[in-house]
């Protein structure tokens, strides 16, 4: 992987401790107070991207850093992640990633066409150790066909290669599935091991700025020149309340 | 587990000087307590007094939850957005009533910060959920 493409995750020292040192070591100061002189820079673009696959396949997963502890995450048992917000660096753009994962709304139908329609990047997640969620993306193929942007980026992923040992889809068959539709990239993953999880996005997100008009003015990657453009009419930022029996 | 959580909750404050640039802005990038995730780079939010009751970021152990309360702290100390495009990573919940809380886009730990659907422009993170370096 190229070094110029990097998933930013941690910032300055990025130690859980870090807290410690608030007032900072010398160096840390010193980055600071320069870096304060700088307006923050605003991101170049903004793109919303989904994760739909069956009931399982570890789409959740793939959103988030593999952590092995055991703490409690008592918002996501209790209420559960409705999108990230994740920064990309590539080609000297920043790039800001709308992620929603559509966990817990596994069945067909019940992922509203909002989601679909506002994305710019799909990701197309199956187990590779479980024969149905593989036959199930015909079923989501439709989905994206019927609700979809025609130049949406889509990225299929075989997840859980962590599970070789319990393998049943080989390699081949995810192939020749993404091979039969036009544009669209595959790739194994491990959102375990955190193998290729990060090069999903920045693959997806590749894909999609090499779609993009080639050179925008600089005064054009301003925030305020992007809120100029009219609003995309779905998905809103923040979907309306659902109904909710609590 | 203590390692890291109580931390700069009260240095937070007792230095919140060395935290807020002469605007009212935040000096330091705002981090992850338990991962270093990014969630605001320096000189994007501003300081806001708001009391928020945040749920606790430690789910309780041993002590059955007695139904109907939450454990958690109301907060006053926060750093405002008024874009969610503003964050470096950052994750949402599902809608609590009219809220969603934020979490660590990274490793999901929260609710650091809240926000409410009424307040579109209004995206808050509690100083004392957050470090800063």
């Amino acid at each position: 992987m190229d070094s110029r493409y990097n998933i930013q995750r941690r910032g300055g020292g990025g130690s859980i401790n870090s807290g410690r040192s608030i007032g900072g070591s010398p160096a840390l100061t010193g980055a600071q107070s320069r870096r304060r002189k700088i307006p923050p820079r605003p991101a170049d673009y903004k793109l919303q991207i989904i994760i739909i696959g069956s009931r399982g396949v570890g789409k959740t997963s793939l959103m988030e850093r593999f952590t092995d502890d055991t703490f409690c995450e008592a918002c996501k048992s209790t209420v559960g992640v409705d999108f990230k917000i994740k920064t990309v660096d590539l080609r000297g753009k920043k790039i800001r990633l709308q992620i929603w994962d559509t966990a817990g709304q596994e069945r067909f139908n019940s992922i509203t066409s909002a989601y679909y329609r506002g994305a710019k990047g799909i990701v197309l997640v199956y187990d590779i150790t479980k024969q149905e969620t593989f036959d199930d993306l015909p079923k989501w193929m439709k989905m994206i066909d019927k609700y979809a942007s025609e130049d949406a980026e889509l990225l299929l992923v075989g997840n859980k290669l962590d599970c070789e040992t319990d393998r049943i889809i080989t390699r081949q068959q995810g192939e020749r599935f993404s091979s039969r539709i036009s544009g669209m990239r595959f790739c194994e993953a491990s959102a375990k091991d955190n193998f290729n999880v990060d090069e999903i996005f920045l693959k997806l997100v590749d894909d999609i700025l090499s779609k993009m008009p080639l050179e925008v003015p600089s005064k054009a990657l301003s925030n305020s020149i992007l809120s100029l453009q009219p609003e995309p009419e779905v998905p809103p930022e923040l979907p309306p309340p659902r109904m909710r029996c609590c | 587990m203590e390692d890291c959580g109580t931390i700069s909750g009260d240095e937070g404050c007792a230095d919140l000087s060395k935290l807020v640039s002469e605007d009212g802005k935040n000096a330091k990038s705002v981090l992850c307590q338990r991962c270093g995730s990014k969630v605001l780079c320096p000189g994007v939010a501003v300081l806001a007094e708001k009391e928020l009751f945040l749920p606790s970021m430690r789910k309780k152990t041993g002590i059955s939850q007695v139904e109907g309360t939450v454990d958690g702290d109301t907060l006053t100390a926060h750093w405002l957005v008024d874009d969610m495009y503003t964050f470096e990573n950052v994750g949402f919940t599902k809608d609590v009533g009219k809220v969603k809380y934020l979490i660590c886009a990274d490793c999901e730990i929260g609710p650091i910060g809240w926000h409410c659907l009424d307040e579109k422009k209004s995206f808050y993170v509690a100083l004392e959920r957050v470090n800063h370096a």
